[in-house]
């Protein structure tokens, strides 16, 4: 069975956008950092903020700050896994929904026929929970290793980077 | 850089993992200080003199309190990160450049760690020290030419 190309090209949409890849890191370390039900419920709170992000642009909203908010919460995650903090699921939750959100929104379609438009929101919506879900599974692996140091480098590595983009962005 | 995580390995644990965790975060604040034009003095000398105590401390293994590290270590990463935020080239691409300047300084720590690690050997030991003298004196020539500018 052959995928249409609009799911293809909405599936590798979260993976290949460096800004969504940093949030999707961020958000997977603290998925990650969270016993079973907890991380499925962070990854279902992305997937509904997600779907609702892409139905929004499908409804025609505009341009909106949604990049920069994703890397808002990239920032927020990446700190929480350099402290090494367990959040709690009432708070991780909001948060994984608003950066589902911005990433829908940042996900515009890149094409202008409908079929096509609507397979590649469908792909991104499915690509961009898949690809929290693996992140964070991940992260629950190597967070059992060394006592979870690389995932404090690596959530210090995104925050920094999240903050330097920002910077870049409001001032250049 | 190196030398950030050549000490973290003389301090040991936890010193080996908190200093390069904390040194990127407080080197992106310097950047966006550096990015927003806000200016500090002497940031060529500071960059040097990091250079030349760090490199100082590995030598002569000095094995200061975790709070001393991280306050030494912070402090030298805002010149870093001004450095660089202040030198970056317009029209530059705001992902790579910021994805390529933490990564690439994530991995010389890295090296520095991996370097530092040969310590549990008595000719690693030498070499360290020896390695930390070398940064020590690449620092001062670095001191010297920021300087006579």
């Amino acid at each position: 069975m052959v995928l249409p190309a609009g799911i293809v090209a909405g599936l590798a949409h979260p993976v290949t956008t460096p800004a969504h890849v940093i949030a999707l890191m961020g958000l997977g370390l603290v998925a990650g950092r969270n016993v079973l039900p907890a991380g499925a419920a962070i990854i279902a709170a992305f997937a509904l903020g997600l779907a609702a992000g892409l139905g929004a642009i499908a409804w025609g909203v505009g341009e909106t700050p949604a990049s920069d908010v994703l890397l808002a919460g990239a920032t927020l995650c990446g700190l929480i896994g350099a402290l090494q903090v367990k959040v709690p699921l009432p708070l991780a939750a909001p948060l994984a929904l608003v950066s589902g959100i911005a990433l829908g929104l940042d996900s515009p379609p890149e094409s202008i026929l409908l079929r096509e438009a609507v397979a590649m929101l469908i792909g991104t919506a499915l690509g961009g929970a898949a690809a929290l879900a693996m992140i964070a599974f991940a992260a629950c692996v190597i967070a059992r290793w060394r006592h979870g140091i690389v995932l404090r480098v690596a959530g210090s590595w995104i925050a920094a980077i999240a903050i330097l983009v920002l910077a870049l962005r409001w001032t250049l | 850089m190196v030398a950030v995580g050549l000490w973290g390995a003389v301090l040991g644990s936890p010193a080996i993992w908190v200093l390069p965790v904390a040194f990127p975060l407080v080197m992106a604040f310097g950047g966006v200080l550096g990015i927003a034009a806000v200016a500090i003095p002497h940031v060529e000398v500071g960059i040097a003199v990091s250079a030349i105590m760090l490199g100082l401390m590995v030598a002569l293994a000095v094995r200061a309190p975790l709070a001393v590290a991280i306050t030494v270590v912070s402090a030298f990463a805002i010149f870093h990160g001004h450095a660089h935020g202040a030198e970056l080239p317009r029209g530059a691409d705001a992902i790579a450049f910021s994805a390529g300047f933490v990564v690439a300084t994530g991995l010389l720590h890295v090296c520095g760690i991996g370097l530092g690690l040969t310590t549990r050997w008595s000719a690693g030991r030498l070499a360290v020290r020896l390695a930390g003298a070398g940064i020590a004196g690449a620092g001062a020539i670095f001191l010297r030419a920021a300087l006579s500018a």
